[in-house]
C-alpha cells in the first residue's frame, strides 16, 4: 500500500503533484497550476497549493528563488527528490502489481 | 408592396433565424425548416414557421415567389437584408462591449473584491511569506466559489497550524495552567447554570411533573458528572503513583482508608449471610460489583481531593482552596438544605441516602481536584494530555445539554405550553422563565470558552517557530 507523504494529511496529494512539477525546473505558483493542470488533469486551488508549498518549505523539499516581480520561483531540493524519487517508486510497485493482477479480458 | 416598417427589436428569435437562412438564396417552408435544422440545430414547428414568416411578409423583411408546386419560396427584401445588416452591426457592438469591458477589467476587479479580506484570515506570518505572491497568482486565476471556499479552508488549516501561532493570538493565554483554569472554570459554570436551569424549569411546571425536558436535562447532568469523574481518575492515579514512590507514610494511610471504606460498606449491606440471594443471579452480583466499584472511585476522588487541598494549604494558597470549597460545595449544599427543607433526604430522617449525597457532592469535588490539581502545578504535559480525551467527552456532552435546553425553550413556545413566554398576556408568566433563558445564556457562553480553551489544548503551546527560534538563540549564545 502507498505511504502518505508523512505528516502532510490532506497536502500529500498536492505536494506530490507540486514536487514532479518541479521536477524539471524551478517554477512560480500559477506556472506550477498550468503544469499540474496540463500533465495531471488536476485543477489545483491557490489555497491547497500554498498550503502544500508551505508544508514542503518547512520540511525542506522546495525552497524559494530569489523574487522575481514580487513572486518567488520554487526549486525542489536534494531531499525532496529523493522523497519524490521513494514516492514515485511505491507507487510504481503499486501500479505494476495491479495491472499484471487485473485479468485481461 | 407594403411599406410597413418594423422595429428589430420586435422581431423574434425565429424571425431572426428565418432572415439569416434566407440570405443564401430563396427557400419554400419545407426546405427552410430543414435548413434552420441544419444549421441551428432548432426544430421549428410548421404552425411557428407560417406564423413567423407571414409576419415578416407582412412587414416586407421577405416576398414570396409565384411557383407552379404546392409551397411557394420565399426570397429576402432589400428592406429585409438591410434590418439583417444592421442587427448583424448591434450584435457585434454589444458582444465588443461586453468582451471588452467584462472579461479583464470590471468582472475581474469584482471577483478580486472579497480576495484581500479572505487572505486577511490566515495568519500574520503565513501573510508575511505568502500574502504577496498569493494575490498575484490570484489575479491571473479564474475565481470561483471553489477557489473562494478554497482558501476559506487553507485559511482554517493555517490557523490549526502551530507553526503559524502568534505570540499574541486572539484569546492569548499564558501557558497550560491558565488554559486548564479557563476550561475549568467554563465547565463551572456551564455545571451550575444547567443545574439552576433544571431548578428553575422544576419549579415553573411543578416538581411532581416529571417531563422531557426534565429528564434529557437530568440526564445529560449525570453525563458531565461521570466524565468529571473520569478526568479525575489520571489525576488520581498518578497522586498514588508519586506517594509510593516517595513513601509518603501519611498519604498512604488516608489512601487506604479512603479506598477501604468501600469494603466496609460492602459488608455491611451485601448479604453475605444469605448466599442464595446471589450465588445463582449473574446480574444482581453485577449490580453489586458495579456499585463496589463505583464507590471506589468516589473514594479514590475524594482523596484525591484531600491531598491536593492539603498540598494547596502547605503552599500557602489559602484563598484559592477557599474557592475551590466554595465551588464544590455551595450547589450540593444548596440543593441539600432545598431537599431538607422539602422534608426529604438524610437530615429529614426519612430516608439516609448515601448515593444522593455522593451525587451531590463528587462531581463539584472533582471540579475542586482539577482546579486545584493545575493550580498546584502537577498537571505534567503527558497528564494534561490524558485529560484532553475526558474533556473532549465533557464538551460534547455541554453541547448535547445546551441543544437539549434550547430545544426545549424552543417547543416551549408552543401555545399549549405558554408556561415560558405568554404571547397574549405579552409577558414572561413566571421570574423563573427570565433565568431560564439567562441560564441558557450562560451555558452558551461557557461552551464557547471551554471550546475555546480545549482547542487552544490540542495545539501545544510552544510552537516549532518559536521552538527553533530558541535554539537558534542557543546557538548563538553558544558561538559567543
Amino acid at each position: 500500500m502507498r505511504k502518505e507523504l508523512p505528516d502532510l494529511g490532506r497536502f500529500s496529494d498536492p505536494s506530490l503533484l507540486i514536487l514532479s512539477s518541479l521536477a524539471n525546473g524551478p517554477k512560480h505558483g500559477y506556472a506550477m497550476m498550468e503544469d499540474i493542470l496540463q500533465f495531471s488533469g488536476t485543477q489545483l486551488e491557490p489555497g491547497t497549493l500554498y498550503g502544500a508549498i508551505a508544508r514542503l518549505e518547512r520540511r525542506g523539499w522546495i525552497e524559494p528563488l530569489p523574487a522575481e516581480d514580487r513572486r518567488h520561483p520554487y526549486r525542489i531540493t536534494a531531499a525532496g527528490v529523493t522523497a519524490l524519487r521513494e514516492q514515485l517508486a511505491t507507487m510504481h510497485r503499486v501500479v505494476t502489481t495491479g495491472l499484471q493482477r487485473l485479468p485481461t479480458t | 408592396m407594403s411599406t410597413n416598417k418594423i422595429a428589430p427589436r420586435r422581431l423574434s428569435q425565429h424571425a431572426w433565424l428565418i432572415l439569416a437562412n434566407l440570405e443564401d438564396g430563396p427557400q419554400d417552408v419545407l426546405m427552410l425548416r430543414e435548413t434552420i435544422l441544419r444549421n441551428d440545430d432548432i426544430e421549428l414547428f410548421p404552425s411557428t414557421l407560417c406564423t413567423a414568416l407571414d409576419h415578416l411578409e407582412r412587414y416586407n423583411c421577405i416576398q414570396a415567389l409565384p411557383s407552379g408546386g404546392p409551397h411557394c419560396p420565399y426570397r429576402l427584401t432589400h428592406y429585409g437584408e438591410k434590418l439583417l445588416q444592421r442587427q448583424r452591426t448591434n450584435m457585434r457592438k454589444h458582444y465588443e462591449r461586453i468582451g471588452l469591458a467584462a472579461r479583464p477589467g470590471m468582472f475581474k476587479e469584482r471577483t478580486m473584491k472579497p480576495i484581500p479580506w479572505l487572505l486577511r484570515l490566515y495568519p500574520r506570518a503565513w501573510r508575511d511569506r505568502y500574502e504577496t505572491e498569493m494575490l498575484m497568482l490570484l489575479e491571473q486565476h479564474h475565481i470561483s466559489l471553489a477557489t473562494i471556499a478554497d482558501l476559506l479552508l487553507g485559511a482554517l488549516d493555517a490557523r490549526l497550524d502551530p507553526y503559524y501561532r502568534t505570540e499574541s493570538p486572539l484569546f492569548a493565554l499564558k501557558g497550560r495552567h491558565s488554559l486548564a483554569i479557563i476550561f475549568i472554570s467554563a465547565l463551572a459554570a456551564f455545571t451550575y447554570a444547567s443545574y439552576f436551569w433544571l431548578v428553575g424549569h422544576l419549579i415553573q411546571v411543578g416538581w411532581s411533573i416529571i417531563d422531557d425536558g426534565t429528564v434529557a436535562v437530568g440526564y445529560a447532568q449525570a453525563a458531565i458528572f461521570v466524565t468529571l469523574i473520569v478526568s479525575c481518575l489520571p489525576i488520581f492515579f498518578s497522586v498514588i503513583k508519586k506517594d509510593i514512590a516517595a513513601r509518603r507514610k501519611t498519604s498512604l494511610i488516608i489512601r487506604a482508608s479512603c479506598m477501604a471504606f468501600p469494603f466496609f460498606l460492602v459488608k455491611t449491606f451485601f448479604p453475605f449471610s444469605r448466599p442464595e440471594l446471589y450465588l445463582h443471579d449473574l446480574k444482581f452480583l453485577f449490580v453489586w460489583l458495579i456499585w463496589f466499584l463505583g464507590l471506589e472511585i468516589i473514594m479514590g476522588c475524594l482523596y484525591t481531593t484531600v491531598i491536593q487541598i492539603g498540598k494547596a494549604f502547605a503552599a500557602g494558597r489559602k484563598k484559592l482552596v477557599f474557592l475551590v470549597l466554595c465551588i464544590s460545595l455551595l450547589m450540593p449544599l444548596s440543593l441539600f438544605l432545598y431537599d431538607m427543607s422539602r422534608g426529604i433526604g438524610w437530615m429529614a430522617g426519612t430516608n439516609f441516602d448515601l448515593m444522593t449525597l455522593t451525587l451531590y457532592l463528587l462531581p463539584f469535588a472533582c471540579l475542586g481536584t482539577l482546579l486545584l490539581t493545575v493550580a498546584n502545578s502537577e498537571m505534567s504535559k503527558r497528564t494534561f494530555s490524558r485529560a484532553l480525551i475526558p474533556a473532549a467527552l465533557l464538551l460534547l456532552t455541554m453541547m448535547i445539554v445546551l441543544i437539549a435546553s434550547i430545544t426545549w425553550i424552543l417547543t416551549s413556545l408552543i401555545p399549549e405550553y405558554w408556561f415560558l413566554f405568554n404571547p397574549i398576556l405579552g409577558d414572561f408568566r413566571a421570574p423563573w422563565n427570565n433565568s431560564i433563558f439567562m441560564c441558557t445564556v450562560v451555558m452558551a457562553l461557557a461552551l464557547g470558552a471551554a471550546l475555546v480553551a480545549l482547542l487552544r489544548g490540542l495545539v501545544t503551546l510552544t510552537t516549532p517557530r518559536q521552538r527553533s527560534e530558541e535554539a537558534r538563540l542557543v546557538q548563538m549564545q553558544r558561538q559567543l
